[in-house]
């Protein structure tokens, strides 16, 4: 399952979110990353 | 908008396949730092590089965390010491090895390059002074790399340097024999050295470079390695065009992170190095991709000619990725850092023979190679001879990283672990050079050298 997510008006930084999804996945049995979009642009757009 | 399959591929390239930039390195200009009490000079050398490179390893690491993407290491290059302290009253200038050390201790990078002299024509009174304490310098410091440029294209070839050089590995090798000749991995004999690789160990700040630059070096073997396996059986042309793509890839990332770098630092971006370098994690091997070509092992007969498609389409693929591609930006074929080439070695298809004509079509040269402890210098001298005339010949940056490691045989190893890896001690000619090195001054230019 993928979710793009606008967090530019929220208080948590990416680090910090990354750590809180990756908890939270590993109580439900899922792997969940969050990426920066940037890093997918980047690479697959001009 | 993005598709579901390019996600998941980003994802898989940093999960799965070790996608990561190998390096983001801060070049400083320490030309204004020279000053004739030798003293003076360490001083303003290690307040500049402190206060310059205070935030690299922080900034790296927010940045790293921001966009999910690993950064190996985070390292600093400076301008070549002979020519920053050639105007101190000193003759030791292994103390300016030692403050390089301390302000990279200070600012937590893991290398320094630029303890470097650039002498393809001829020495300076510095030069002399400076490569004669390259081997005190690298067996008392930890993070400090050196380079020595002895030819170019447009100067021919210095052979006293060369000669000089094969000594200088030696006694570097006989100076850190307790630790396997560790002082020979930190240092790099050139012809036709670039002057913004951010690669160690044989990055130094050129002196053409601005006063502070980012440059940003890739890695992704293990990604073209996936790439590679996944076109198995068709033809040269899907081949080529798949790491051409793969590499594209890799570059954007490379490009991103530098420029997310520099922008938060406040310095220039300067070059994308888009070297494929591998590290001896399993499946990040360039021997790996050669083999997925299809070769059964990594220097049998059809291994220059994979290199070459190989390093050709990662140069396309990079090139179109960024506007500022630079560095020595081709395939690192190193032994001891790669273990598809450790296992080819321990095999018998890859001998040194064969690794010279590699770097016929690839950028670096005889990286990271162990050869029996009483090889002689003259022999070293002869084997960096060859490399710097492939180089000065074809017009590309050739280099030299032997390890005579003090003691040891062929079939012994030498075993530094992390990055530097481990690597079996392999043959070298037993017959004498000694009379063709000793000649002394230098190989002319070559006659492609004369462009204007």
């Amino acid at each position: 399952m993928v979710m793009v997510a606008d967090i530019s008006d929220t208080t948590i930084d990416m680090v910090a979110l990354k750590e809180k999804l990756g908890d939270k996945g590993a109580k439900l049995g899922v792997r969940i990353d969050a990426q920066h979009e940037d890093a997918f642009k980047y690479m697959h757009r001009i | 908008m993005l598709t579901l399959h390019e996600i998941f591929e980003t994802i898989k390239m940093v999960q799965e396949e070790n996608l990561d930039i190998r390096t983001i390195t801060m070049g400083i200009s320490l030309r204004d730092c020279a000053d004739p009490d030798h003293r003076s000079a360490r001083r303003k050398i290690y307040d500049k590089i402190t206060r310059l490179a205070e935030n690299l390893v922080k900034t790296g690491e927010d940045i790293e965390r921001e966009y999910g993407i690993p950064i190996v290491n985070k390292r600093i290059s400076v301008t070549p010491i002979a020519i920053v302290a050639e105007s101190t009253r000193t003759d030791n200038y292994v103390d300016f090895a030692r403050t390089l050390d301390e302000a990279s201790d200070a600012v937590g990078v893991n290398f320094i390059g630029g303890f470097s002299a650039l002498v393809h024509k001829g020495f300076t009174i510095a030069d002399h002074k400076l490569i004669t304490g390259i081997p005190d310098a690298l067996a008392s410091t930890n993070r400090v790399c050196a380079s020595v440029n002895v030819a170019t294209t447009k100067a021919g070839i210095n052979m006293d340097a060369v000669c000089l050089m094969g000594r200088i590995i030696k006694e570097t090798a006989e100076l850190t024999a307790d630790r396997d000749g560790v002082g020979c991995a930190k240092l790099v004999v050139f012809a036709n050295v670039p002057e913004d690789n951010p690669f160690m160990a044989g990055a130094f700040h050129g002196i053409g470079e601005p006063e502070c630059v980012i440059n940003v070096g890739v890695s992704g073997p293990g990604v073209v390695k996936n790439a590679v396996e996944r076109v198995k059986g068709t033809d040269f042309g899907m081949l080529a065009e798949t790491i051409k793509k793969t590499a594209f890839k890799i570059t954007r990332m490379g490009e991103l992170i530098g420029r997310a770098t520099a922008q938060k630092i406040g310095v220039p971006f300067g070059i994308v190095d888009i070297s494929l370098a591998p590290t001896p994690v399993i499946g990040d091997s360039v021997a790996g991709i050669l083999e997925a070509m299809g070769l059964e092992r990594c220097g049998t007969h059809g291994t220059t000619a994979a290199l070459a498609l190989l390093n050709d389409a990662v140069k396309k693929g990079g090139a179109m990725a960024s506007s500022y591609v630079g560095g020595l930006s081709g395939a690192f074929i190193p032994i001891s850092e790669d273990q598809g080439m450790v296992h080819a070695v321990e095999a018998g298809a890859l001998t040194l023979d064969k690794l010279e004509a590699l770097t016929c079509v690839c950028s670096v040269g005889l990286d990271m190679i162990a050869v029996p402890g009483d090889t002689s210098p003259e022999t070293i001298s002869a084997i960096i001879a060859d490399e710097a005339a492939i180089g000065v010949i074809n017009k590309k940056t050739t280099a030299v990283r032997l390890i005579p490691a003090a003691g040891k045989k062929v079939g012994d190893y030498v075993e530094y672990g992390g990055l530097l890896g481990r690597s079996p001690v392999i043959p070298v000619k037993s017959f004498s050079a000694d009379e063709f090195v000793r000649r002394g001054g230098r190989i002319p230019a070559p006659i492609n050298s004369l462009t204007n």
